[in-house]
């Protein structure tokens, strides 16, 4: 999206008149990208479709308070990495007493969930991210999969491209050595 | 500003002889030496590997899928999401008995803090914080402290502080205590760099 369709959209999307039709054309140009970064964190199905609907509701909510100063992309993925960090959260502290469980019962939806088509390797790869602690493994996926710039993470993330740097370099020789031991 | 140039033009006078001397390169590379220097490196590299060939091998493959028509009749329920929550409107009455009650809340946490809490000179009040700052403050849920935590190995983290005040499995016990300045230092402390990938 150039500059000035940016500009547009957020014009549109805090115009009374035009932000319904705008939004409505937000989801359907973000909905994607959104999904599969919502899905890589919390794994399953069904709980990246509760956490996409409530990252998009809550993006409707709040566009009073969107003002442009980020890209509408970045305001959307830091709505949806908070939800999905917030989501598995409250997960742990509901069903799991500790980190272990919560990573357990992401690998069994890993492992036996539906809508997930991958060979031995690719399974293992993502198994070897889910080792990762659950901030770090949003970034590694912005980077790896979404292949978003430095920059642009730390936006979303609101940390500095050093701390990143580093947290990516880190995760990705480990999920290196993981593989490879496995 | 040229970096040749000395910065106070008095010291040059000072230095006679290496000021006397011509400013020209005695090294020389042989002929077409530049010409292939891309090439040669891309070779090592290649000869080298990757650092990570597995992840590289992997890039760009994505195993989740969604539901057939997920993403078609998404943004119909987004839309119908939003129509139902501007028309859940409460009544009048209950909207005057949450005012009040908010209000006597308000009055009784003012008198409370005002006896009861006074910002320290490092602390700002929170009124003088922009209420948009808050705002985005609470939007942006992962702090730097954690990436760098979760950076550092686990062996690092205990070595660098005191077992007392770290397990290392409640790395947010420890953060109550260590700053972002800290972390950082602790980050070199620990010999890792941090690579440009």
């Amino acid at each position: 999206m150039t500059a000035a369709e940016e500009k547009l959209l957020t014009g549109q999307l805090q115009s009374p008149e035009q932000q319904r039709q705008a939004f409505d054309q937000v989801v359907r140009k973000y909905q994607r990208v959104l999904y599969y970064h919502i899905r890589r964190l919390v794994v399953s199905h069904d709980d990246a479709d509760d956490v996409l609907q409530n990252t998009l509701l809550k993006a409707w909510k709040n566009l009073g308070s969107f003002r442009g100063d980020a890209s509408v992309k970045t305001w959307l993925y830091r709505i949806a990495t908070n939800e999905s960090l917030t989501y598995l959260e409250q997960k742990k502290r509901r069903y799991h007493q500790d980190v272990e469980g919560l990573e357990n019962d992401l690998r069994h939806s890993l492992q036996g969930g539906a809508y997930i088509n991958g060979d031995e390797l690719q399974l293992k790869l993502h198994n070897a991210i889910l080792t990762l602690p659950d901030r770090q493994r949003a970034v590694f996926n912005m980077r790896y999969f979404d292949e978003m710039k430095y920059e642009e993470i730390a936006d979303v993330l609101g940390v500095t491209v050093g701390a990143l740097k580093a947290s990516y370099h880190h995760a990705a020789h480990k999920i290196e050595a993981f593989i490879t031991a496995s | 500003m040229n970096p040749f140039e000395p910065p106070y033009p008095d010291e040059s006078e000072d230095l006679p002889v290496l000021n006397s001397l011509p400013r020209r390169e005695i090294f020389s590379v042989p002929e077409g030496y530049f010409d292939d220097l891309a090439d040669k490196v891309r070779l090592r590299a290649a000869e080298a590997g990757p650092e990570t060939p597995v992840l590289d091998s992997l890039a760009g493959q994505e195993i989740y899928q969604a539901p057939a028509g997920y993403f078609e009749t998404l943004p119909g329920r987004i839309q119908a999401l939003i129509q139902h929550e501007s028309r859940v409107i409460r009544p009048l009455w209950s909207r005057m008995a949450y005012i009040a009650s908010a209000a006597a809340a308000v009055v009784l946490l003012i008198l409370a803090g005002g006896k009861l809490w006074t910002p320290t000179p490092d602390m700002p009040a929170l009124a003088q914080i922009p209420t948009e700052a808050l705002v985005a403050s609470l939007e942006v849920g992962p702090s730097e402290e954690y990436l760098i935590l979760d950076a550092l190995d686990e062996e690092t983290v205990n070595r660098l502080h005191a077992p007392a005040s770290l397990h290392p499995t409640a790395p947010e016990a420890a953060l109550e205590e260590i700053s972002v300045s800290e972390l950082e230092e602790l980050w070199e402390e620990s010999g890792a760099d941090v690579p440009e990938p």
